[in-house]
């Protein structure tokens, strides 16, 4: 069990400089709006996965004016600790552990996790498809060996076959070509839609196991259903080729499945109230920790405004649940001292209060 | 940079047009040539021009030639019914420095790439199949790039000979020679594992 032990920031967003000390399992970040509670979240973030949770130019990383960042900080494994720097200047980021740069960054990632659970993630629920695709996708990345090779395969033939499809004016297309894209991405497909379907299968339980315990309520059932958008692209593919010319895209495939988000068989995009989907997405990211948990990762979790939208009753069956959890450890943000303290301090025994 | 002579300036453009070539190594190959005899840098100008107006493309492999015809293509002792599909020149040079192909080659001047703008038609394809059909070719190797963009380039040809009575084969993928397991990458390795030989064909080599 890895732990983040303290952090120094140099010129990252709103911090000049700024060096923080967490001594216990339990951090709560407070402060006025705009101090900077959620940017130190996600420099935590930055250390565990290399990027940004919010932001995905490391150019806007940099506070104002400045030409570059450095985020450093201590992990302590068990007894041992390790200090992970990450400096990014004009346009170049370099990562080390100890004093000794990575040769390639990627070599870092996996090292330390972290969950973050932020008021933008409601886009999963309410959003468009593509952010339930890339949801579900990243769990299945590090869940399922291969997954990642073949949706990066999928993604390069589809932008290929979408192009060649583009290039047609008026003039008949070349079906032999059209056939062995179609063939490539069928092969990369099935095995995406196979993959999708398994983790639908048993998220459910997960998801419905947290939300009841969430919400205190055995009145609300929530469900999830799998929507590919073909179950055979292979066929789809064969039956469609005269759309598909007609329409110069590629209009079968996992690239365009998504999932719907049911609570008592309504809708929840349509129906569910804020604190509804809210408790909905918070039990969707603990069943992804409790699946990477089965693979042994116990993550760091970042709640960002997390007593947001939320009820009394709903915060307090939500700290209980996550003292029954196996966590690294918790950061969380919230304007209030007061109401973190009021909330948590009968179920976890040791908090500390970082007021920015 | 401020030249104080229209003439160097003109010459460092136009060098730092070549790749790999900046505003400064381009100065400083002008310097150089500027120290030299006139005899020797017109030579070399003029080997650069002839080059490019003499060049020809062989108009069977459309590999480059200084005749219709390319060196290999008229070689007598090529096996002109086996025939090696490569992306280009450089693939050429490369194979022809093994020493261990004995046949002729087929460029075709890039990859099926629809997204880099290249599709069948921008190919040397057409004259691929009616090169096969002329010289009654027994075996077309494919030597692509492992890519998606080879991949596709591959199949694509393959069916293009589908149902006519000739061996299509690829070049051998797997771990290189002189590497180490613990250093290969493990979609290389786990395909080499899943494409394994029998010891005798690796031995005889």
């Amino acid at each position: 069990m890895s732990t983040l032990e303290s952090i120094t920031l140099t010129q990252f967003r709103n911090f000049p400089h700024a060096r923080f000390s967490f001594r216990e399992k339990i951090v709560g970040i407070t402060g006025l709006n705009g101090i900077g509670k959620t940017n130190l979240l996600d420099a935590i973030y930055y250390l565990c996965f290399t990027k940004s949770y919010f932001q995905s130019r490391d150019k806007y990383n940099v506070q104002h004016h400045q030409n570059g960042f450095r985020i450093s900080g201590i992990f302590m494994n068990g007894q041992s600790p390790e200090e992970v720097t990450c400096v990014w200047k004009d346009g170049k980021k370099t990562f080390s552990s100890g004093k000794v740069p990575y040769e390639k960054i990627s070599e870092h990632i996996g090292k330390y996790s972290a969950v973050m659970i932020a008021p933008d993630d409601s886009d999963i629920i309410t959003g468009s498809g593509e952010y339930r695709r890339k949801f579900f996708d990243g769990i299945l990345c590090l869940k399922e060996a291969g997954y990642l090779e073949h949706l990066l395969h999928y993604n390069k033939v589809l932008q290929q076959k979408n192009a060649y499809l583009k290039m047609q004016y008026g003039s008949a297309p070349d079906h032999n070509l059209l056939n062995i894209y179609d063939a490539q991405l069928a092969a990369h497909g099935a095995f995406l839609i196979e993959k999708r379907m398994h983790l639908t299968s048993r998220l459910p339980e997960w998801v419905s196991h947290f939300y009841r315990q969430v919400s205190s309520n055995t009145e609300e059932a929530p469900r999830i259903a799998y929507e590919p958008n073909t179950t055979d692209p292979a066929a789809s593919y064969r039956n469609g080729r005269q759309r598909e010319t007609e329409a110069k895209r590629t209009l079968w495939g996992p690239h365009l499945d998504d999932w719907s988000f049911f609570i008592n068989d309504s809708h929840c995009k349509a129906h569910a109230s804020q604190g509804q989907k809210k408790s909905f997405l918070i039990s969707l990211k603990l069943s992804q920790i409790e699946l990477l948990s089965q693979s042994d990762i116990q993550p760091i979790l970042l709640l960002d405004d997390i007593f947001e939208k939320l009820d009394p009753v709903r915060l307090r069956n939500l700290f209980n649940l996550l003292q029954q959890q196996r966590f690294a450890q918790i950061f969380m943000t919230h304007t209030n001292a007061e109401d973190i303290m009021k909330f948590t301090k009968d179920i976890f025994k040791d908090i500390q209060i970082e007021a920015l | 940079m401020n030249f104080s002579s229209q003439l160097i300036e003109e010459a460092v453009n136009a060098f730092s047009k070549l790749p790999g070539i900046g505003k400064k190594t381009a100065l400083r190959l002008v310097m150089h040539l500027l120290k030299e005899d006139k005899e020797e840098v017109l030579a070399i100008t003029g080997a650069i021009g002839k080059m490019r107006s003499e060049i020809r493309f062989c108009i069977h492999c459309n590999n480059v030639s200084d005749h219709d015809e390319c060196n290999i293509c008229r070689d007598a002792f090529r096996n002109k019914r086996l025939l090696c599909v490569v992306e280009n020149m450089r693939d050429v040079i490369s194979i022809e420095a093994t020493q261990q192909f004995s046949g002729v080659y087929h460029v075709l001047g890039g990859l099926l790439a629809p997204l880099d703008g290249i599709g069948p038609d921008q190919l040397f394809l057409q004259n691929l199949r009616d090169r096969v059909i002329s010289q009654e070719a027994e075996e077309i190797i494919m030597a692509l790039n492992p890519t998606i963009e080879g991949d596709t380039t591959m199949f694509y040809i393959s069916k293009m000979f589908a149902g006519m009575d000739i061996k299509l084969t690829s070049i051998a993928r797997g771990v290189s020679f002189g590497a180490e397991l613990e250093y290969t990458d493990e979609l290389t390795l786990a395909r080499s594992i899943s494409k394994r030989l029998p010891i005798d064909t690796y031995v005889k080599m």
